[in-house]
């Protein structure tokens, strides 16, 4: 006995068309393969990093560069609370108004002189 | 992966056992027994997929679905079903899927009830039959098959290109034995007079 349907399925099967399996895979590859990047791709994909590498290094240069000299808040503030005197210090520590060195030989007369002159 | 696996081997398994057994391998991430599955169904299942929906590069993206599919779903195998049954519902689904997407409603044919003198065996036919269909081309072939109602072209496409008993279509079409017969007798009259007619319309 011959099947009707067989004989139809096989005078009616359909190829399927030459990129069929080669799609197949692809897509299966795709869902359920793990993406494994290959040599060549790393090496395309390299010069792309390389600018924002270096964008990320300056960024990370200049907030270390400003960490490392900002003082602290508390520092600051004496600072610029004491800016006046710290530059007096220094005119009288540079000898500008009185020789260190001179002032434990001053007697009281010679303080009065000193006084007078400078106002 | 790729190359055809000769799994299919073993003659004195039932081929429903040892697919069965290549599916529970598949659940257990073997390619191999995949790539066998795949070469096995692939051009069945895309020329009924074609034959239902008559279009076959939707049938091509279908047929691949249906793979991803199986695979994607793998674990939920179980062995009560027949790998075969498991996988051409599967393909019926999407295809259903697809037409209902495309608003094209299946509607099925009051006027293919069970009818009496069915025969026992609707696929036996005579020595005549089998000629003419042989001799018929495939082109006109195919343009019978799209006369045919949608469930009269399904149970058709599923009998040609599976290897399913009429019990498996009835589960696969979700319908019974006795109507299953129907359509293929129906369908099998319809498409030897449009053979006869040389595909055109009378």
């Amino acid at each position: 006995m011959s099947d009707f349907f067989r004989t139809l399925g096989e005078k009616t099967e359909t190829t399927p068309s030459p990129g069929f399996d080669a799609a197949f895979w692809k897509k299966f590859e795709g869902e359920f393969k793990p993406k494994r990047e290959s040599f060549w791709a790393a090496l395309f994909t390299l010069p792309r990093l390389v600018p924002v590498g270096a964008a990320l290094a300056l960024f990370a240069g200049i907030f270390y560069y400003t960490v490392q000299t900002r003082l602290p808040t508390g520092e600051t503030a004496a600072v610029v609370a004491h800016a006046g005197t710290l530059e007096d210090l220094d005119l009288f520590l540079d000898g500008e108004l009185v020789s260190v060195a001179d002032v434990d030989t001053l007697d009281d007369a010679d303080w009065d002189v000193l006084l007078e002159e400078n106002g | 992966m790729r190359a055809k696996a000769k799994l299919f081997a073993s003659p004195s398994v039932p081929p429903y056992e040892e697919e069965q057994a290549l599916m529970l391998r598949v659940a257990k991430n073997d390619e191999k027994a995949f790539a066998a599955l795949y070469e096995r169904y692939r051009r069945p299942i895309l020329s009924y997929l074609v034959s239902f929906l008559r279009t076959k590069s939707v049938a091509e993206e279908l047929a691949q679905e249906v793979f991803l599919r199986v695979y994607r779903t793998r674990e939920s195998y179980s062995t009560e079903f027949r790998f075969s049954t498991w996988i051409w519902t599967i393909a019926r689904n999407l295809a259903i899927d697809h037409l209902r997407k495309k608003s094209e409603v299946l509607v099925d044919d009051d006027r293919q009830e069970i009818l009496d003198g069915i025969p026992s065996d609707p696929a036996a036919m005579p020595d005549a039959e089998r000629m003419l269909i042989e001799r018929a081309t495939k082109e006109g072939l195919e343009k019978c098959l799209g006369e045919l109602s949608p469930p009269q072209r399904e149970a058709t496409s599923l009998r040609s290109y599976s290897e399913l008993s009429y019990e498996e279509i009835a589960d696969t079409m979700r319908s019974s034995v006795p109507r299953i017969k129907s359509l293929l007798f129906r369908a099998k009259e319809a498409l030897l007079d449009c053979v006869k007619r040389g595909g055109h319309h009378e």
